[in-house]
């Protein structure tokens, strides 16, 4: 097999996918072949170690994610189908997703209210300390020493305390983003795949 | 450890440290009464105690003569005028 004829196979047998997707897989193993042709191999040994179309064709559908590798296989049956499906399957299919949004939305918001609760701690503590300053202000005014004295103490002390928390909450804020991201990636998985995920064609070269 | 960070815990221990010992020469002056920790601004009748002393003239006072001059909030029903 020629290395025109196993990729034009291949385009046929991955036209379930978007045309970017089709030509982005094409180049991708004309580039292999080349590499092996450059390294000494005759062109029908460069494509033989590429294995079959279909083998190819189903290593690049076994790297997709679950929903769009799920569209893809029913397309590639036909068409037709996959809006029957669509459409038939819609009172479970719809629900589902909205549930699966929900949940997702829902986790990603108590994620960063964690972190809210965190820093109204330490604003309700620094709010408190300036509160008692002030009255230990009022304290010196009305001759009250001994209360001025407890009153600026237990402000100075919340106040510190609240820079603490303030540190605490700093920090727990960078762990929660690195989570969130983490959760957002997760969430959109059976989805989408980010383009340093993309691994599939060359585990299965590799191979 | 940045140095700023450092400088910011240091503040931070510092005020917690002054806090705690104003806090104890304020409490021992008072002859260890915890009623110096105590604040009341009662708002029906513009009664404040600060540290278990009532204060009479609370005009002259900032920030607690606001909040005696709040007043009371009007909880109670709305007479109906056309009830018997």
């Amino acid at each position: 097999m020629t290395r025109d004829e196993f990729l034009g196979r291949l385009g046929e047998l991955l036209a379930c996918l978007p045309a970017e997707q089709v030509e982005e897989t094409k180049a991708f193993y004309a580039e292999a072949i080349a590499d092996r042709m450059e390294d000494g191999m005759s062109e029908e040994e460069a494509v033989a170690a590429m294995g079959t179309p279909g083998e190819v064709a189903e290593a690049t559908l076994d790297d997709l994610p679950a929903v769009p590798r799920a569209i893809a296989r029913t397309r590639r049956r036909s068409t037709a189908l996959l809006w029957v499906l669509a459409i038939v399957g819609s009172p479970v299919w719809v629900p589902l997703l909205a549930a699966f949004a929900a949940v997702a939305v829902t986790v990603y918001i108590c994620i960063w209210v964690l972190a809210l609760c965190v820093w109204i701690v330490a604003v309700a503590l620094g709010g408190v300390g300036v509160v008692e300053l002030l009255l230990a202000v009022s304290g010196v005014i009305i001759g009250h020493f001994p209360y001025a004295l407890a009153s600026a103490g237990v402000g100075l002390g919340l106040v510190g305390v609240a820079l603490f928390v303030g540190a605490g909450a700093w920090a727990a804020s960078k762990q929660i983003a690195r989570l969130s991201a983490l959760w957002a990636r997760k969430a959109a998985s059976p989805f989408w795949k980010g383009k340093g995920e993309k691994g599939g064609a060359a585990a299965h070269l590799a191979a | 450890m940045t140095s700023a960070k450092k400088i910011y815990l240091a503040v931070a221990g510092g005020l917690v440290a002054a806090g705690v010992v104003l806090a104890g020469i304020g409490f021992i002056a008072s002859g260890f009464d915890p009623a110096v920790f105590t604040t009341q601004v009662d708002t029906r009748d513009s009664a404040i105690v600060l540290g278990g002393v009532e204060v009479d003239e609370h005009e002259n006072i900032p920030f607690i003569s606001q909040l005696a001059n709040l007043g009371e909030i009007d909880t109670s029903d709305v007479a109906d005028p056309a009830a018997p």
